[in-house]
């Protein structure tokens, strides 16, 4: 069962990022998942210990493995424990995982704001990398928050992979929604196309629902013009041009107001096709 | 938990010569103990054996008290309580007792105050905390160089972790750490016979035919020069000074003791001229890695390319947007297959690297330095075990992952009419002309196009006259 993750006692957040060395005081209960020992600890995500949604757990990054000739590949994961609980089996992991693929490189993680206006929310955001070694991999996002009842941390975010021809980015839009919004743009096949040449985007916008405790997707469309791609650009430029375009079309939505007015709103709150948001 | 290899040995020991052997071990047995914990740890013996003999000498009963270094006034985490006191052969500190580290299994355990009295525990929770340091120093800069990454281990693990980067301070005049510490560990590690010529005499022995095919074969064509050698190679200016830091330490300093074993007890090198001249002398003794020549092996291959002393590692780097700079040329415009002579745009990875990439462009995809080798690289990564047993489509998707699959696809039907061959057929079962045909279709799927090659000019004395 969802749980919405709680976002009422949210404080201002100083987003810092700390490498630091493991050194958690633990009372030395080893360790009872062996093959965490293959994972390689990276960094603690610092979170401010101010009472925000967030406070009161400890989160560390560990980097997955890639497949070699000996073992098989370990996707990068996130873990969380309780600042207050004394061992490691009380911790809780989420793995860089979406559909068969798994992710184990380049892990990143850091606190992020999902709401800015009061009350802030934060999520962790998690990163992570998708390679064989060949000329395509894939990113994948999460926005992980502890669900203690659960005993999971939780994505909010559906499977969201970038791939390296793709481009993905937050942004407020605060007539529409209090929560941040994710769009997300990347390629479109096209029979006859070389892989790196210019191509068609989709571009996905997902925005978050409180009631259902995560975020789904909005709005999809096709660009109608082909843009750049790793032939012409290092960098993928799409949302920008774009932006006009993305952000009509949200606004021609209904917006996710907060809660108390949501009932009024919500197309599927008044039988419509909850489909056309999911 | 790991098992003492050296315990069956002591099975027919009496308890007291066991606690006397135990009490004092010969540094033999220290170093085999660390290797087996290396090995755990899936860590460098050598690494650790620098470490050991920088910190103590492989003295399990060295106990000193650490001064409190001076940090420009200020003492930050990491840094050492006062009257703290350093013991056994890792110099595990009064501090560090009662922290929690990591065990090479993956569970926990707290260093425990034994650490002052059992050799086992001292080194256990050394290696653990320096796996820390060292595992750090690898995620930070996953592909430099080893020796650096050592560097780093070794600072954070010496001076706290504020204090990762203190190798980086270099004596004047000289590219020495300034921190004798440090320098001392550099000397060591340079000084340590690698993994190699690590093996018993029986093993010797027994590889002693294959060791030589392998010289002889150029099999050896990646093992380093040592150390002085190598600081010349890239800083042929150390040829005119001395080493004004080893020779003015700065009080305090632990002096290196190389004494890693009996047969390779030589003096800490220098980067100067005068510390060449041992390695010049014909006959075993000097020859770091035993071969059938009189010359050690680094200068068996200086004896055959002399122009390596001063050579450079390739150059393959961006030097702005659709521009990549090699030694002799500049490839302007083109795709970026073509320019990173990289045909089947190989991501840069560790796995690159080692496969000839030198470098990698702003958008993540490895250069290499020429074609051939990109296209070797290509075919060594097609026939690796992650691809070898696929069929050519599902090969194509893994090459392309997290792509559309619409984009896949294209791909796909361009390489198999391209090239005529089944999507069902396993790369492993193709021939070699298949994969090259395979190759050329995926250089071109991948957007091969020529740019421009603008030659650079090439200083001589002479084109520099008037």
């Amino acid at each position: 069962m969802k749980t919405p993750f709680p976002c009422r006692h949210a404080v201002a957040l100083v987003l810092a990022e700390l490498f630091t060395l493991f050194g958690a005081a633990v009372s030395g209960v080893p360790q009872q998942n062996l093959a965490f020992s293959k994972f390689v600890f990276t960094q603690r995500v610092s979170i401010p210990q101010t009472g925000a949604n967030l406070a009161g757990w400890n989160f560390s990054l560990w980097q997955g493995r890639i497949q070699n000739e000996k073992s098989p590949a370990l996707p990068a994961k996130l873990c969380a424990v309780q600042a207050e609980s004394r061992s490691h089996a009380q911790e809780i992991c989420y793995e860089g995982r979406a559909g068969n693929d798994i992710f184990p490189q380049q892990a990143e993680a850091k606190p992020f704001v999902i709401r800015g206006s009061p009350p802030e929310c934060q999520a962790i955001l998690f990163q992570a990398v998708s390679s064989w070694g060949g000329s395509g991999w894939g990113r994948l996002l999460a926005l992980l928050v502890p669900d203690e009842p659960n005993r999971v941390l939780r994505n909010l975010l559906p499977d969201v992979v970038v791939s390296n021809q793709g481009e993905s980015r937050f942004w407020d839009e605060p007539t529409f929604s209090p929560y941040r919004l994710l769009t997300v743009a990347d390629v479109v096949g096209d029979g006859g196309e070389a892989h790196f040449t210019e191509h068609l985007y989709k571009i996905r916008t997902y925005a978050y629902r409180e009631d259902r405790g995560s975020f789904l997707l909005i709005d999809e469309y096709k660009t109608s013009k082909k843009y750049a791609s790793l032939d012409e650009t290092d960098k993928i430029d799409v949302l920008g041009p774009e932006h006009a375009v993305i952000r009509r079309r949200i606004l021609s939505l209904k917006p996710m107001v907060a809660s108390e007015e949501r009932q009024k709103w919500y197309p599927w709150d008044r039988n419509e096709d909850p489909k056309a948001y999911e | 938990m790991l098992l003492d290899e050296d315990s069956h040995l002591l099975g027919t020991a009496t308890p007291l010569s066991r606690e006397a052997d135990d009490a004092r071990p010969a540094p033999a047995k220290v170093q085999k103990y660390l290797t087996s914990l290396a090995d755990a740890y899936g860590l460098p013996a050598e690494v650790i054996h620098a470490v050991a003999q920088t910190e103590s000498g492989f003295d399990t009963g060295k106990v000193r008290t650490v001064v409190q270094p001076f940090r420009a006034g200020v003492f930050s985490e990491g840094d050492f309580a006062s009257g703290n006191k350093a013991y056994g052969v890792m110099q595990l500190r009064d501090d560090q007792i009662g922290k929690t580290v990591r065990d090479a299994d993956g569970s926990t355990f707290q260093i425990g105050v034994n650490v002052k009295t059992d050799w086992r525990a001292n080194a256990r929770a050394g290696v653990a905390l320096l796996n820390q340091h060292y595992q750090l120093a690898t995620l930070e800069n996953p592909f430099g160089a080893e020796q650096e990454r050592a560097q780093k281990a070794y600072s954070g693990y010496s001076g706290g972790a504020p204090f990762r980067d203190r190798y980086l301070q270099t004596l004047p005049y000289s590219d020495l750490p300034a921190h004798p510490e440090d320098r001392a560990f550099l000397q060591t590690l340079q000084d340590a016979p690698t993994a190699a010529t690590q093996q018993t005499p029986s093993q010797s022995q027994a590889q002693g035919t294959s060791q030589s095919n392998a010289v002889s074969s150029g099999q050896s064509g990646s093992s380093p020069l040592p150390g002085p050698l190598q600081r010349l190679k890239e800083n042929p200016g150390n040829l005119f000074f001395g080493d004004r830091g080893t020779s003015n330490p700065t009080p305090g300093a632990t002096s290196p003791q190389l004494r890693f074993s009996d047969q390779n007890q030589r003096t800490p090198p220098k980067p100067s001229l005068l510390n060449l001249a041992p390695l010049f002398r014909s006959g075993p003794d000097t020859s770091p890695v035993s071969g059938s020549s009189a010359l050690p092996r680094p200068l068996q291959r200086l004896e055959q390319n002399p122009g390596e002393l001063f050579l450079h590692k390739p150059l393959g780097r961006e030097t702005r947007p659709g521009e990549i700079e090699y030694d002799d040329s500049l490839r302007q415009g083109g795709s970026r297959n073509w320019r990173n002579n990289n045909p089947g745009n190989l991501a840069f990875s560790p796995w690159a690297a080692q496969h000839g990439a030198v470098g990698n462009d702003s958008a993540g995809f490895a250069i290499f330095p020429s074609l051939s080798q990109g296209e070797e690289a290509q075919r060594e990564l097609l026939t690796s075990r992650n691809y070898s047993g696929l069929p050519l489509e599902q090969a194509i998707r893994r090459w392309t992952t997290n792509d559309p699959k619409a984009v896949q696809d294209a791909y796909i039907i361009s390489v198999v009419q391209r090239t005529g061959i089944g999507r069902n057929t396993i790369l492993a079962n193709l021939s070699p002309d298949q994969l090259s045909k395979i190759q050329d279709a995926m250089k071109i799927q991948e957007g091969w196009r020529e740019g421009t090659v603008v030659q650079k000019r090439k200083f001589t004395p002479f084109n520099l006259m008037p």
